[in-house]
């Protein structure tokens, strides 16, 4: 993998960093229930990382093409480092298709603008 | 340690532990001889053994039969009662320098050991093996294990077993039921249904697996687990999608279309309750073994004729416990469903629910009208003796069926036999004791003449005695004068014919016959004076209807507690681990 903080891993493709790429843990609440005195109550399961949007201002034309062949399958795993500075390896599956916009020429070379892709996490972790 | 009582007071509950077992059966005498296991290690209580209980561990192969029976490999005194530990950790590479395994013997050559086993941080792998098997014994060595630790066999089954937890389990869903309240009615079947993710393809084994393999479930928190729930397989396993499904059913489900016969009792001075109820549900449910707890009181003094219709065992059950109060009196346990039990004097347990715990909530109010009806008997009896001789031998056993084979009241012999056995209202069985000419009578039973002023009430003819008959409710016919009757009558016609159904978080130690203690909120409409407002009024805004400000609407919660005796309970473990339930209930102590 190339240095963390300009690259993440999908699918074992190097694609530089997103905008704003902040995984999130949620708590994992199911079966919610109003009760008879109108309170919710709930049974919490650990923890998942919340769906994500990826965005890319801007992505190089190889870059792009690793992207799509990253999420050519549905489900893959993500690798990136989390707040504690250390590399997490999650599975991932692919929610909304890649955003291509119209590319743009500088320099020779073809940029797209505005690429975003939304990934859901299915697993759930016990541990904080 | 958390408990379900204090989870289910939370906003959020913790997921509970769930797990679910299948195992084929085996009852071959079978010897296990473990090697390379450390004989001196005594941190095994430190172990996190899981959710597994030591009944399961015990089982060890054996499961659980139809009876409830589990016979241990492993004997109590054995220093390893609940498994064998490596005598090494393993290495880096995972081997262990001293080989570890178990040398089994059994009668038969298995084509699959099941090993569950354990890492000492409570990790838990199942193994399948297919042994090669020497002599009627085969030798399982188990050479890699998660470097640094010891590995830790803490059951082992004969045959295939499948173990499913938190980790593969998609759903749990029961229905325990046991007699139920209403008048009359059946015994109904407790079910399980467990989905399980497996992505390991078993349909060459899973077909083969016959119904009536043991079943098990328990759930909760560490500490704080439901009863061991015993089901039986009621349907082939199916695999589809990487999705093993698997249907079992309680011990009762082998009562179905089982019939008990007819049957005569002379229903003697110092006979009790016990009598009277239990030898009939006794009767109901011979065609499977059944436990007794405790010793009934005795009730009853005086002498009646009993006559017994012949019944579906499953009506038998519910109509008998039906006539019983939960309190003091038999108490009929199916749902633990590998061995029914009937109890005496055990009351089920109490539980509390609060409003906070509760979804929705239904009132249903039973139209009861009619139900209680008198059953006109079908046989009446008639002192005619009938009369078969046979020639003996001594010491041979005979059987004797009165012709023509109808019910028959006090059947006797003469002369005295070594042993007796009336088998059922015709037949009847002895030992000779002596090469004589044996005579066997009885009184026959006949169905119609039935007394016309007191259907109740026949007089048999010749000996000029009047005779009460019961058919299938004791406490009609019992003379009014018997605490007996008292008793049942008033049990039945105190019932209350409110019933509750709720959704509820969910606790798996309730079964069915406990008793609940539950908080029931309901919102009421108030109008109060405006000086008088409580500050948990949720007002309306509807100060323009009194304008003059005198009075407000306002919504007032109510609280409170009804007592109520569980008819079924579902519990649904559901996708993401959460637990919901629903509740039906009988308003009182049934």
């Amino acid at each position: 993998m190339k240095p963390w903080l300009s690259y993440i891993n999908i699918n074992g493709y190097d694609i530089p960093y997103p905008n704003d790429f902040t995984p999130q843990k949620v708590p994992n609440i199911v079966n919610e229930m109003t009760t008879l005195t109108g309170k919710v109550v709930a049974d919490i399961n650990g923890w998942r990382y919340a769906d994500m949007e990826l965005t890319w201002g801007t992505l190089l034309n190889g870059d792009l093409q690793n992207l799509l062949a990253a999420i050519a399958s549905p489900s893959f795993q993500v690798t990136f480092k989390d707040i504690d500075g250390t590399d997490h390896t999650v599975n991932a599956v692919l929610k909304g298709r890649a955003n291509v916009k119209t590319p743009i020429f500088h320099r020779n070379m073809t940029v797209w603008k505005n690429v975003s892709i939304t990934l859901s996490f299915p697993d759930c972790y016990e541990d904080q | 340690m958390a408990t379900i009582i204090d989870e289910n007071r939370k906003h959020l509950r913790r997921a509970l532990r769930v797990e679910c077992g299948l195992q084929e059966t085996s009852d071959e005498p079978t010897s296990v001889t473990p090697f390379g296991n450390d004989s001196d290690y005594i941190g095994l209580a430190n172990l996190d053994r899981g959710m597994i209980t030591e009944t399961v561990m015990d089982l060890a192969g054996s499961g659980f039969l139809n009876n409830g029976d589990a016979v241990p490999m492993r004997t109590e005194s054995d220093s390893f009662r609940y498994g064998y530990i490596s005598e090494d950790v393993a290495r880096a590479d995972g081997t262990f320098s001293t080989p570890f395994g178990v040398t089994i013997a059994a009668g038969k050559a298995w084509e699959y050991v099941t090993l569950d086993v354990m890492g000492q941080h409570g990790d838990k792998r199942v193994v399948y093996v297919k042994p090669t098997w020497l002599g009627g014994s085969a030798t399982i060595e188990l050479d890699t294990w998660t470097p640094g630790e010891r590995a830790y066999i803490v059951g082992i089954y004969l045959g295939h077993a499948w173990l499913w937890s938190n980790e593969n389990l998609l759903s749990v869903n029961l229905d325990l039921r046991s007699v139920n309240t209403e008048i009359g009615g059946e015994l109904e079947v407790s079910s399980i249904e467990i989905q399980a993710y497996e992505t390991t393809d078993y349909t060459d084994i899973i077909g083969y697996i016959p119904t009536g393999e043991p079943i098990w479930y328990i759930a909760g928190y560490v500490g704080d687990m439901s009863q061991l729930r015993k089901f039986y397989l009621s349907e082939t396993i199916s695999w589809d999608d990487n999705i093993l499904t698997i249907k079992g059913q309680d011990a009762s489900m082998l009562l179905e279309n089982v019939e008990v016969p007819v049957d005569c009792d002379n229903y003697g001075a110092g006979w009790d309750l016990d009598y009277v109820v239990g030898k009939r549900i006794r009767a109901a449910l011979a065609s499977i073994t059944y436990e007794e707890v405790g010793a009934p009181p005795q009730l009853y003094a005086g002498s009646q004729e009993m006559l017994y219709d012949a019944k579906a065992a499953r009506s038998i059950i519910s109509e008998y416990t039906g006539l019983l109060r939960n309190e003091n009196y038999f108490r009929v346990t199916y749902v633990d469903a590998g061995r029914p039990t009937l109890t005496f004097g055990a009351v089920g347990r109490n539980w509390t629910i609060y409003a906070d715990e509760i979804g929705e909530f239904d009132v249903i109010v039973e139209n009861n009208k009619n139900k209680l009806q008198m059953v006109l008997p079908d046989y009446y009896m008639q002192y005619n003796d009938n009369v078969e001789e046979v020639k003996t031998t001594s010491g041979k056993t005979y059987f004797v069926e009165l012709d023509p084979p109808i019910p028959y009241n006090n059947i006797w012999i003469n002369p005295t036999p070594t042993s007796s056995e009336e088998i059922n209202c015709s037949l009847f069985k002895f030992k000779a004791a002596a090469s004589t000419t044996y005579t066997v009578g009885g009184y026959e039973m006949l169905s119609d003449l039935i007394d016309a002023n007191n259907p109740y009430t026949v007089n048999g003819s010749g000996q000029g005695e009047t005779y009460r008959f019961d058919y299938d409710f004791p406490l009609f016919v019992l003379d009014d004068s018997q605490s007996l009757t008292k008793l049942s009558l008033a049990e039945v016609i105190k019932r209350s014919n409110i019933c509750y159904e709720f959704t509820y978080r969910g606790n798996p130690h309730i079964q069915p016959r406990d008793v609940l203690n539950v908080e029931i909120a309901t919102w009421v409409d108030v109008m109060i004076p405006i000086s008088g407002l409580w500050p948990e009024i949720d007002l309306y805004p509807a100060e323009d209807l009194y304008p003059d400000g005198a009075y407000k609407y306002g919504r007032q919660m109510v609280k409170t507690w009804e007592t109520m005796t569980v008819d079924s309970v579902t519990l649904e473990h559901g996708e993401g681990g959460g637990l919901s339930s629903k509740i039906r209930a009988r308003k009182g102590t049934v």
